[in-house]
């Protein structure tokens, strides 16, 4: 788990997020209140879908078939909205305590690849896949250089 | 016609009661059908053998067979992609203008819906269009409120296009090709009329750049379809399915046995995974035609709906065009507001004693149930309970559906705006429907 978590507030515009995002190579952002309290998580993958038509899936590749000017509007005036409109709300957390195979598990069966980490509703950290690729590349603690 | 008072009230009771939970939404049909029908059942006002039994008024398999070959064909045949490809060929036809484009999508939308399922028709045709508006960067709205009205006018048009049409042609004996010489003439002239409404009333709000007319063009139909040789394969079964309706009264065969066989015929061509078609049939509206029927079984049983054909006997005798005529209007404005199914469902039985009332003594079952007088309000029934689904956005499964994709793409039809169609429109066809009965049948 890592500890130093990039977060945004709920009013942090969705481009400054984006800037974050690029800046940090962080994939997915946690949505924090003044009080430290997880509202959500904004995520690359919430963003782009953000730019396509609801109706996307029942298309199909019949999307590809032009240019459309609502993916333009849309990627312009996306980055204006604050954050509280686009994140996503009740996805799995885990706490400190929960067992390393029930967040792998979480992983797959939620298809998320980072979940935040909290304490009585409060951000403490947040955990990724990559902690878990850790694991097999480290089986035992005294390998990992990161202790 | 009443034997035991308390069993006919008990059995009234509980069809009043589920009928008005159904029309409230207070709970899902399917449930308030399959409780009315356990509790018939338990309180014993009709036998579970007859209530299971079609031949004794109970559940008609003849209509869940049918339904259910249809919705197999269609699941396995909806993955294919041949009915996007449809839908693409004709904006493509309409070059991308505008109102060509609302006139041939609701053609498309109609010709599909006189076929298959009015639900399954729009589930594709709804966000087709609003990739063709967006790409015309126009509003979705009107094709969708068209396509909606479509999907209802090409339902009425033949024996598979609306459940309604279905339990009709099962109750009354009437095969495919009778709905197609009875029904299709007034459909198309509907369909016309709707047309040029269509017109009149979103002209001057469909206007498109030329640039964005070309972006149509530039559509490829063909990567619509997913499987080339799952395509080939459900437009053969289909063809040949629909040749089976067309001659299945010279074939000795019930609509259903078509169905069916052009289900097996595909599910045996296609290999289509058996679960995953299945999971798709739509058992909870099966199941919703099952306890229905099983609850009007016992009105039967119990000699309601015997009692209110006796009436309806003195009416049909004094002026039996009247009484047709009033039963159009009565069957469009009961389906604007409640499911026309369980109308339907309850009409029939009483047309059926009305027959063998109105029979002369010797006539043959089927010959009684299609004389003459008898053909007008089997028609007008079916003309009111299909386009009576057009007067409201609840008035019936397609307007529902559709409703609901337009909301999730941010552009809500609204009930009021709706109404603003819906209203003149249903009243124009129901119109149209009554001059045509007036002039075909009892002159």
């Amino acid at each position: 788990m890592t500890r130093e978590v990039s977060t945004v507030s709920p009013d942090t515009t969705v481009a400054e997020a984006a800037l974050l995002m690029l800046s940090t190579r962080h994939g997915t952002l946690p949505v924090v209140d003044s009080g430290g309290r997880l509202l959500g998580v904004v995520s690359k993958a919430t963003l782009v879908r953000r730019l396509l038509p609801e109706y996307l899936e029942q298309v199909g590749d019949l999307y590809r078939s032009g240019e459309f000017e609502p993916f333009r509007e849309n990627v312009e005036t996306v980055g204006m909205l604050p954050v509280k409109d686009v994140l996503e709300a009740g996805l799995p957390t885990v706490t400190e305590e929960t067992p390393l195979a029930e967040v792998a598990a979480l992983m797959i069966t939620r298809h998320v690849r980072q979940v935040p980490v909290v304490r009585e509703g409060v951000l403490v950290g947040i955990v990724g896949m990559m902690d878990i690729i850790g694991q097999i590349a480290w089986p035992t603690p005294e390998d990992n250089p990161d202790g | 016609m009443i034997e035991n008072t308390t069993a006919a009230v008990a059995a009234g009771a509980i069809f009043v009661i589920a009928y008005a939970l159904i029309a409230t939404e207070r709970l899902h049909r399917t449930v308030v059908a399959v409780a009315g029908a356990a509790a018939v059942l338990v309180l014993r006002l009709v036998p579970q053998e007859k209530a299971f039994s079609a031949q004794h008024g109970g559940v008609d398999w003849n209509v869940i067979f049918l339904l259910m070959g249809m919705m197999i064909i269609v699941a396995i045949t909806r993955r294919s992609g041949l009915f996007q490809w449809m839908a693409i060929k004709a904006a493509k036809a309409a070059k991308g203008q505008p109102v060509r484009m609302l006139i041939l999508l609701s053609a498309v939308t109609a010709g599909l819906s006189a076929f298959l399922d009015n639900v399954t028709t729009v589930l594709f045709m709804a966000p087709i269009t609003l990739l063709i508006a967006d790409a015309l960067g126009i509003r979705a709205i009107p094709m969708l409120v068209a396509e909606i009205l479509a999907s209802n006018i090409g339902g009425t048009a033949t024996l598979i296009g609306d459940p309604p049409n279905i339990m009709i042609g099962s109750a009354a004996k009437l095969g495919f090709l009778s709905f197609l010489v009875h029904l299709t003439p007034i459909s198309v002239i509907v369909f016309i009329a709707f047309a040029l409404m269509l017109v009149l009333l979103f002209r001057s709000h469909l206007k498109a750049p030329p640039d964005a007319m070309a972006r149509i063009a530039g559509f490829d139909e063909t990567r619509a379809i997913t499987d080339t040789a799952l395509c080939r394969a459900c437009v053969v079964v289909l063809a040949l399915t629909f040749v089976g309706f067309f001659f299945h009264e010279f074939l000795h065969l019930e609509p259903a046995t078509i169905a069916l066989g052009g289900a097996a015929l595909l599910l045996l061509v296609s290999r289509a995974d058996i679960t995953e078609v299945l999971h798709e049939v739509e058992w909870v509206t099966l199941i919703f035609f099952v306890g229905l029927f099983v609850m009007v079984a016992a009105l039967i049983d119990t000699g309601i709906i015997g009692t209110i054909a006796k009436a309806l006997v003195a009416r049909a005798q004094h002026s039996p065009g009247g009484t047709a005529i009033a039963l159009l209007w009565l069957s469009a404005f009961a389906s604007g507001i409640v499911d026309n199914i369980p109308f339907v469902a309850t009409v029939n039985p009483m047309l059926v004693d009305l027959a063998r009332e109105l029979a002369v003594p010797g006539m043959e079952p089927v010959e009684m149930l299609q004389t003459p007088v008898m053909m007008p309000f089997w028609w007008a029934l079916a003309l009111g309970a299909c386009l009576g689904g057009n007067f409201t956005l609840v008035g019936a499964s397609a307007n529902v559906v559709v409703a609901g994709i337009a909301e999730r793409a941010h552009q809500p039809i609204g009930f009021k705006r709706y109404l603003g169609y819906g209203i003149p429109i249903t009243l124009l066809s129901i119109a149209l429907c009554t001059v045509y009965l007036w002039l075909r049948y009892l002159l």
